[in-house]
């Protein structure tokens, strides 16, 4: 076996074994010391709950992915549009962007309940939506902002020689320069786009949302513990399935040019 | 100045943004087909003229009289390659003529023909990243001929190569100019390459900028080693070094 497989192989295997020791330590661990269900379940307690719950837990799932993605859509598109619109003019950025930030510390679980009554308890998922949008656009629009301006001057030279239009410049320079700023920022806005929306939905707390944060809230009313932990290792696997395709597309689009990606 | 000059600066004086004099009162002029080199210590305005003749960068006061107006007819060639790195060779190569709203089939045979001319065949879809520092220079060069240009203006562009590369660059670049019949401004700070190549070289002394020599290389052309052996070589090196240090004056080692 070569080198560069062996390490592989060791990038693949380290984790997973250690994984598997605490998973088993886990394990008898609760069954020695016999602590409560409710206060720690052993591992294959939560995978019995899991699939007890499995067609409640997945259902909230998809619902809890779908707000996520809405929300991390818009903050992309948002992001980019109005990065575009700071690079087009320097007055409308220096009026804006402290506003962003404004928006940006401030804790979104303080936002929640107005934002719950100015869109409606009874249009809880659209409330979800726009407060995870508020966490998840930030990093796109300053990364983006950055990325527009981050062009070569030589470049923007020779543009000029040419007599290249702005449009020109915005389309076949700028976009293409910001492109490894915004997949960076993306890896960043998904994973706040879902504590965004799982954040809201506790918030929003009610039936009227049935994510998987919803479901959370309701084990542990019951004291369904192993539930609970089931329900959070989906929120996980959500994460990691979106940070894994982020970085599947990042590879993709800039192996060949960018430092970053090789 | 003759009438046919196809480009010159006439008294121009520029300043920095701090207001420190970067040209004093600079004259030059280009005539159709000549290969002029410009050479000086760094700092001494090289740069800037450059930016002046290509329209870049507005002088202070002084004018520039240009025969070279349309885009198009001026290339230039700068210090790094200046390439996309998201784009392939043809892509690079073919930027100048889509700013100029070109037609696509014209645009592919010109890119094709500017490909050939560089030496850049087969490696048509590489990307700048995959390429080595000549072969991007090439690139640089080809984007910069793909328009037809009658004049080039080069900014040090084989500062950064090996000297076995920047030689051969040099003597491709000579075929390049003599076959194309284009006009060229080479600004360097190396007196053996200015001496290989040019038909004339201008002496640039700093602080502020200014013309202080002008010296004809009357050797012929195509010129290769014999040139670079020949002792008038040596001997017009040595002129130009010694005015290059008598214009630093003794406070100063460029």
């Amino acid at each position: 076996m070569s080198g560069a497989a062996a390490l592989s192989l060791q990038r693949w295997l380290a984790p997973l074994v250690l994984g598997a020791l605490v998973l088993l330590a886990w394990e008898a661990g609760v069954r020695i010391s016999e602590v409560p269900v409710f206060v720690l379940p052993a591992p294959s307690m939560i995978l019995a709950a899991g699939f007890e719950a499995g067609p409640l837990l997945l259902s909230s799932a998809g619902h809890t992915l779908r707000l996520t993605l809405t929300a991390f859509v818009a903050a992309v598109v948002g992001g980019v549009l109005i990065a575009v619109l700071f690079t087009g003019s320097r007055l409308l950025e220096a009026a804006l962007y402290p506003y962003a930030v404004v928006l940006q510390v401030t804790p979104v679980v303080a936002i929640a309940p107005l934002v719950l009554i100015w869109v409606g308890v009874d249009n809880a998922s659209t409330a979800v939506v726009l407060l995870a949008w508020i966490v998840a656009f930030f990093p796109v629009l300053s990364n983006m902002t950055l990325g527009l301006r981050a062009v070569d001057p030589g470049l923007r030279a020779l543009f000029r020689l040419y007599g290249g239009g702005p449009w020109q410049e915005l389309w076949r320079l700028r976009l293409p320069a910001a492109l490894p700023y915004l997949l960076s920022a993306m890896k960043v806005s998904a994973g706040l786009s879902l504590v965004g929306v799982v954040v809201a939905e506790f918030v929003a707390g009610s039936g009227t949302s049935p994510g998987l944060a919803w479901r959370i809230i309701e084990a542990g009313n019951r004291l369904q513990t192993p539930r609970m932990f089931a329900a959070l290792l989906l929120l996980a696997l959500i994460g990691i399935g979106l940070f894994a395709a982020l970085t599947w597309l990042e590879r993709r689009l800039l192996a060949r040019w960018h430092d970053s990606a090789r | 100045m003759p009438t046919a000059t196809v480009l010159a600066l006439e008294d121009v004086t520029h300043r920095y943004a701090g207001g420190v004099r970067a040209l004093d009162r600079v004259s030059l002029g280009l005539q159709p087909g000549e290969f002029v080199a410009l050479v000086g210590p760094s700092g001494c305005g090289k740069s800037t003229v450059l930016s002046l003749l290509a329209g870049l960068t507005a002088p202070a006061s002084g004018r520039v009289i240009s025969a070279v107006r349309a885009p198009g007819e001026l290339g230039m060639v700068f210090q790094d390659p200046t390439l996309m790195p998201w784009a392939s060779v043809v892509a690079n190569i073919a930027l100048p003529l889509q700013l100029m709203h070109r037609a696509s089939d014209e645009i592919a045979s010109r890119v094709a023909e500017a490909v050939r001319q560089v030496g850049l065949d087969g490696f048509e879809e590489s990307l700048p990243a995959e390429l080595s520092g000549g072969m991007r220079m090439r690139v640089a060069i080809a984007r910069a001929l793909v328009t037809q240009p009658r004049l080039l203006l080069m900014d040090e562009p084989f500062a950064a190569l090996d000297e076995l590369t920047r030689e051969r660059m040099n003597e491709q670049l000579l075929a390049l100019w003599r076959r194309l019949g284009i006009t060229c401004l080479f600004v360097t700070h190396s007196l053996y390459e200015a001496v290989f190549l040019a038909t004339r070289v201008l002496v640039m002394a700093p602080r502020p900028g200014r013309v202080i020599a002008e010296v004809e290389v009357p050797a012929p052309y195509p010129r290769g080693d014999a040139w670079r052996e020949d002792s008038a070589f040596a001997a017009l090196r040595g002129e130009l070094a010694a005015r290059l240090r008598h214009a630093a004056g003794p406070e100063q080692a460029p």
